[in-house]
């Protein structure tokens, strides 16, 4: 799947944000043209993709969001909006307007919510986000992401209660930028955060809610009996990490927010997506060159050589990278 | 020689006196289309229906009159995007072309409906110079881009028709301003060399006037006015893009603007586009 983000605005400030940094430093234009759009719908197809997901920042604060989001469905792409919910009440009432006839099979909003306890909202974001899943809840799933391992999903599961859902609840681990600064889960809080997942499960059942489980977790830290309740709920898991690219406003890419900074090209240097793919992927080689897991026991794990999972996040193994070689070099300088 | 089309309004008394004459017929989107289409046809061959409002797209429900019918839609603008998307399937099946002036915005709805298999034609007509570069985006958009899209006139036409031994290209017919081909009629039967000269008032003729030595003299001068640009050795004779502008943007200039790098940019492109196509690499 490919990112785009329509703007590198936002209305939130979450403390695991790993985009936020990047896009402040990086993004000269506010926000993504319609020519690019064309541009980008003709990159795509070219490449056989059917699939988009738009983000930001908050990709709903873009003037035209509801017209760029029409017009991938127009071009028949999947459209997967990536949004906090926290919309203006204008915008609000584009998106009951004109996405009224929208097939939910062909759009989806992760709405990514915070546990307003652990991360409290703003003003009146409760009650914007609220005003949205009334509107918007057909095409809408949960999204959230774990950056402390006493998370709590009761908030969520009392969303789904309220609302009229789309029934997966979309789980990331908050991984770290390069340069560590945001709230992140750390490698040894990894397990006990999954840990901490497996006791909703009954939650989960009760309420029909398949767990969606993005990129990065390892394999290891899930039993048989995890995965088998997993699968029988209709939930996703992906133990992988391939490059997710992301593509900016103004039409740089780079694969993953977390490691923007690590390699970032223009777009139009690329023909096609599978070209873009490889490039990224030479990256994340390089990156665990070295080092080719989260943990010592991934080098040798039978798992990770057959590529059912990738021992973590390469955005985890590049910040620890980055830790060791500064290590490194205060030895030296103290020598 | 190629008959003569005659763009004129959808007036019965005009119509009565053009018995035989190729018509294109300009109407209002309220029109009865299948009734003047009715009455033109006993009499006339139909060019083309010139559907014109200063209303945007979005407010024109298209006409399951229009079904069959070469029809253009001349429009103010397109309107929000948002709000057309539940009549791209319509407009696609009615094969209408859109029609738009040039200004930014919809350089940039040409490029979304022509993406999504509306055909669109933009009034590069010699008259409120465009965006010249957004304009060179679109024309590069329109001839090389890789991914099948409905043409953009007059973009099409200039490189279906360019030649590349050095002689100049004339696509005038593509905006139905070619004065050999097309004349533009009043309601009360007055003759305009253009659509320009229409709308400023600037008539050469009347009825009467129609198949005169002196009206095809008229016409003859016109289509080749750009002629006089090299007796006045106008510096837009010199200029790189002369072969596909023939001076269409020289009224009133005192040095080369972005006109001369759009139509310089584009003899390029259309030769790339030719070289491209020569290889199979346009997969339309």
């Amino acid at each position: 799947m490919v990112n785009i983000l329509l703007t590198d605005k936002c209305v939130r400030q979450c403390p695991y944000c790993f985009a936020g940094r990047e896009m402040a430093r990086s993004a000269a234009t506010e926000f993504l043209s319609l020519e690019n759009v064309v541009y980008l719908a003709d990159f795509l197809r070219r490449s056989g993709q059917r699939r988009v997901s738009l983000i930001g920042g908050e990709p709903t604060l873009h003037p035209e969001f509801v017209d760029i989001v029409l017009y991938f469905l127009a071009r028949h792409f999947e459209v997967t909006v990536f949004t906090s919910g926290i919309l203006s009440d204008a915008r609000l009432a584009e998106v009951e307007t004109y996405l009224a006839k929208a097939s939910p099979n062909r759009l989806t909003f992760v709405c990514n919510v915070n546990d307003p306890a652990l991360t409290p909202a703003t003003d009146d974001a409760g009650e914007r986000l609220a005003r949205f899943l009334e509107i918007a809840g057909r095409w809408s799933m949960l999204g959230f992401n774990i950056y402390r391992d006493d998370f709590s999903l009761d908030f969520a599961f009392d969303l789904f209660r309220r609302y009229d859902l789309k029934r997966t609840l979309r789980l990331g681990i908050a991984h770290p930028t390069a340069s560590g600064e945001n709230a992140f889960l750390h490698v040894d809080r990894i397990g006990p955060a999954i840990a901490r997942l497996q006791g909703f499960k009954a939650d989960f059942q009760r309420l029909g809610i398949a767990p969606s489980l993005d990129c990065g977790f390892p394999l290891c830290q899930f039993s048989d009996a995890d995965l088998g309740w997993l699968v029988r709920l209709g939930g996703r898991a992906n133990f992988t990490c391939r490059p997710a690219i992301d593509i900016t406003p103004d039409m740089e890419v780079y694969a993953c927010f977390p490691l923007a900074t690590a390699e970032r090209a223009s777009l139009f240097a690329f023909d096609t997506l599978e070209a873009m793919m490889a490039h990224f992927a030479a990256q994340h080689a390089r990156l665990r060159a070295d080092r080719p897991g989260i943990y010592d026991a991934c080098a040798t794990c039978e798992h990770r050589a057959r590529g059912t999972c990738a021992g973590g996040a390469s955005c985890q193994i590049a910040l620890e990278h980055r830790t060791e070689k500064w290590v490194r070099f205060s030895e030296k300088s103290d020598a | 020689m190629t008959r003569t089309v005659l763009i004129c309004p959808d007036d019965p008394s005009l119509l009565g006196r053009l018995a035989g004459r190729s018509l294109g017929i300009r109407l209002a989107p309220s029109a009865d289309i299948a009734a003047t289409v009715a009455m033109v046809r006993r009499r006339n061959d139909l060019f083309r229906l010139l559907v014109e409002t200063p209303l945007p797209l979005t407010d024109i429900e298209p006409d399951i009159a229009w079904q069959g019918l070469p029809v253009d839609l001349a429009v103010g603008s397109v309107g929000r995007f948002a709000a057309l998307t539940g009549r791209l399937d319509a407009l696609r099946a009615l094969g209408v072309t859109v029609c738009l002036p040039l200004g930014d915005r919809n350089l940039t709805d040409a490029r979304l409906l022509s993406s999504l298999g509306i055909r669109t034609r933009l009034r590069l007509d010699g008259g409120t110079a465009p965006d010249w570069e957004r304009l060179s985006d679109l024309m590069t958009y329109a001839l090389l881009g890789l991914v099948e899209h409905a043409p953009i006139e007059p973009f099409q036409t200039i490189a279906d028709a360019c030649r590349t031994d050095g002689r100049t290209t004339d696509w005038l017919a593509a905006l139905f301003d070619d004065p050999q081909r097309f004349l533009h009629l009043d309601a009360e039967g007055r003759i305009a060399l253009s659509r320009r000269d229409l709308m400023a008032g600037a008539f050469v003729g009347n009825l009467a006037a129609l198949d005169s030595p002196a009206l095809a003299a008229c016409r003859r001068q016109r289509a080749e006015a750009w002629r006089q640009a090299f007796l006045d050795d106008h510096f837009c004779a010199r200029c790189p893009g002369w072969r596909l502008c023939r001076g269409r943007y020289a009224a009133g200039k005192s040095a080369a603007d972005g006109c001369a790098d759009f139509f310089t940019e584009m003899a390029d492109v259309v030769e790339q586009r030719a070289a491209l196509r020569r290889e199979r690499r346009l997969p339309w």
